[in-house]
């Protein structure tokens, strides 16, 4: 079938091909559309049903308090995402072409199609808690109002900034070396046969120094930023840094089991050719990961022990082994479906790994 | 691995085909990119796999290593077939990845290590070690694989391809981004390999000069169909004449797209 996009994306290569990129995702997936519908439905049924129903009803109420948050965070995204694009402009496949978008209107776009989706879960929330179409409809409209508010300041600031450069001297040149993933992860020591008695005990470094990817500081930073700012004031320092240890080491958990996961996908794909059992398979690639878990939950259970008695460390026990049990569980499974079914693994291999 | 090893000694006996593929066809999601495809490389064999981009040489090679599950036909290993007999099918082979697909998280000496373990192979091939030696790989056998450059990545899948001293050798555009040295270091083992008869090498190549020297025979993918095998009589006369490869090739192509158009405007 032969696709033909819209006429005005003629002079807009940019746009013509984030079009082509939706229209193509809808042909192959074409479940996925009535599936985000669905589920953005269920969200703003959710919130309608639940007590963030009052923070909905207090937005209905408070347009200009609604339109000033959605500036001010529309204009932090689109403005980071400018300055993102602005920086990897000439390495775009696009960059040779004589005529594209505005890096503002492109830097507006994921912004507005996430506004559009979250416009559809608050009409939704608004009506399950039984606000008036029209006082639901207000809020999406500030918020709209905030978005066209944040391309307008940031299309100013760029013409701005653009005006200051052509004032001053060359910018420096930044940095184009991106670090390796490696970076993060520590070398260990070889073994001294290993040439002469290879084991598959080494792939158990791979997902560990994933996670060490994963969690780098730069991310851990952010999470702990987030962290902060949902401690509630009143709190004491003691348990606001007991806090953000055990937030530190959930975060580790989940880290090293996306991480098994990603790992199991990747090496199956790539010891394919090899006769290499299941069972092995799984115990090499889950083995460290899984020591990880085990250490980072007994760390939680001491942690919630002593702040919280007896009764606390009970919980924190069951919470653990239920942990341990789900990751234990999740590792064979990953292992068993990425080393049993080339197409699954190679699907999963390209869309997500890669 | 002794009974394995008798086995193979069987089948090099009998001079049962050390690769055999029937009608494979395969593709990726509701695309075909091979369609009923047959080949056989004999022991003792270097055979080329010539093809435009995208006329499916990557596609065959996965189907060989098990990487991709053809829809249909049949591959077999020395006699073995890879969808029944998969472990001792997968023993004699050494599959040389594509260099972006090792693990950048492991370190060389990990994955060498790993690799062998997941053959079952205990201790790493001598040769394997030498070769790693006239590599000069050995001084960044400790590093992550994602700090190596495209040459040193070729020599790492090189040496996992000939872990185990598999009978047959695939080979990826092997001979890409490495250094004039390493490249005659490796064509020179593989040719060493096939003349003492223990191995035979398949490999997916656009590098016409080392079809041309190191070659027995080799085939032309087309369009996801092989179009043309050159005997070894045929490519010692496509050497000695002064299109070579290249006049040859372009020859074969043009008169196959034009019955391959034929034959569908007929079916029209």
């Amino acid at each position: 079938m032969l696709i033909v996009p819209p006429t005005w994306t003629d002079q807009r290569p940019f746009l013509r091909v984030c079009w082509l990129r939706y229209h193509n995702t809808m042909r192959r997936w074409p479940l996925l559309g009535p599936a985000c519908a669905l589920s953005l439905v269920a969200i703003g049924a959710i919130v309608g049903f639940t007590p963030l129903q009052l923070g909905v009803a207090a937005a209905a109420t408070h347009p200009f308090a609604v339109l000033a948050i959605a500036a001010l965070l529309f204009a932090m995204m689109i403005y980071r995402r400018r300055r993102r694009l602005a920086r990897t402009r000439h390495r775009d496949w696009l960059a040779a072409l004589p005529s594209d978008s505005r890096l503002t209107a492109r830097a507006a776009c994921s912004p507005f199609l996430g506004w559009a989706c979250a416009a559809c879960a608050l009409l939704t929330a608004g009506v399950a808690s039984r606000l008036t179409l029209v006082s639901a409809a207000n809020v999406i409209l500030a918020s709209a109002a905030g978005l066209l508010a944040a391309v307008a300041a940031v299309a100013i600031v760029a013409l701005l900034e653009r005006w200051a450069e052509r004032r001053a001297k060359p910018p420096r040149e930044r940095s184009r070396f991106v670090p390796p993933a490696s970076r993060y992860a520590a070398v260990h020591g070889p073994r001294a046969r290993w040439a002469t008695s290879a084991s598959l005990a080494p792939l158990g470094y791979w997902p560990m120094a994933q996670a060490r990817f994963s969690e780098r500081p730069k991310i851990r930073a952010r999470g702990l930023a987030l962290y902060f700012l949902a401690v509630p004031l009143d709190a004491s320092a003691a348990v606001a840094l007991a806090g953000a240890v055990v937030w530190l080491v959930t975060m580790h958990l989940v880290n090293l089991l996306v991480a098994v996961v990603r790992v199991a996908f990747a090496a199956a794909w790539w010891l394919a050719p090899t006769p290499v059992g299941t069972a092995r398979f799984t115990l090499a690639v889950s083995h460290r990961a899984l020591v990880g878990e085990l250490a980072g939950c007994a760390l939680l259970v001491f942690i919630v022990a002593g702040a919280g008695g007896s009764r606390a460390f009970h919980g924190a026990l069951r919470s653990a082994l239920i942990w341990m049990a789900a990751a234990c569980m999740l590792s064979a499974a990953a292992c068993l479906v990425a080393l049993r079914s080339k197409s699954v693994a190679h699907a999963i291999a390209h869309r997500w790994i890669r | 691995m002794d009974t394995l090893t008798a086995e193979a000694m069987r089948i090099a006996v009998n001079a049962a085909p050390v690769l055999r593929v029937v009608g494979v066809t395969a593709g990726y999601g509701d695309q075909p990119v091979l369609r009923e495809a047959s080949l056989e490389v004999e022991l003792g064999e270097w055979m080329a796999l010539l093809g435009p981009n995208g006329s499916g040489k990557s596609t065959l090679l996965y189907c060989i290593a098990a990487m991709l599950r053809p829809a249909a036909g049949e591959i077999e290993v020395c006699g073995y077939a890879l969808a029944r007999d998969a472990r001792i099918a997968k023993r004699l082979l050494g599959y040389g990845c594509a260099p972006e697909r090792l693990p950048g998280l492991l370190t060389g000496r990990q994955c060498l290590e790993v690799y062998a373990a997941a053959k079952g192979v205990r201790e790493i091939d001598a040769h394997v070690l030498d070769l790693m030696k006239t590599f000069a790989l050995e001084p960044l056998l400790d590093q992550f694989v994602d700090t190596y450059s495209l040459g040193t990545r070729q020599k790492l899948a090189a040496l996992l391809a000939l872990i185990g001293a598999p009978q047959l050798i695939v080979l990826d555009e092997a001979f890409n981004g490495l250094d004039p040295a390493s490249g005659r270091a490796l064509k020179r083992h593989l040719r060493a390999l096939i003349e003492a008869r223990r191995a035979s090498v398949l490999l997916a190549t656009h590098a016409l000069d080392v079809v041309e020297r190191y070659a027995d025979r080799a085939a032309l993918l087309l369009c996801g169909r092989i179009a043309h095998i050159w005997s070894a009589s045929e490519l010692s006369g496509i050497r000695s004449s002064a299109g070579g490869l290249e006049e040859a090739i372009s020859g074969t192509s043009a008169a196959y797209l034009a019955a391959l158009g034929t034959s569908h405007q007929g079916r029209g």
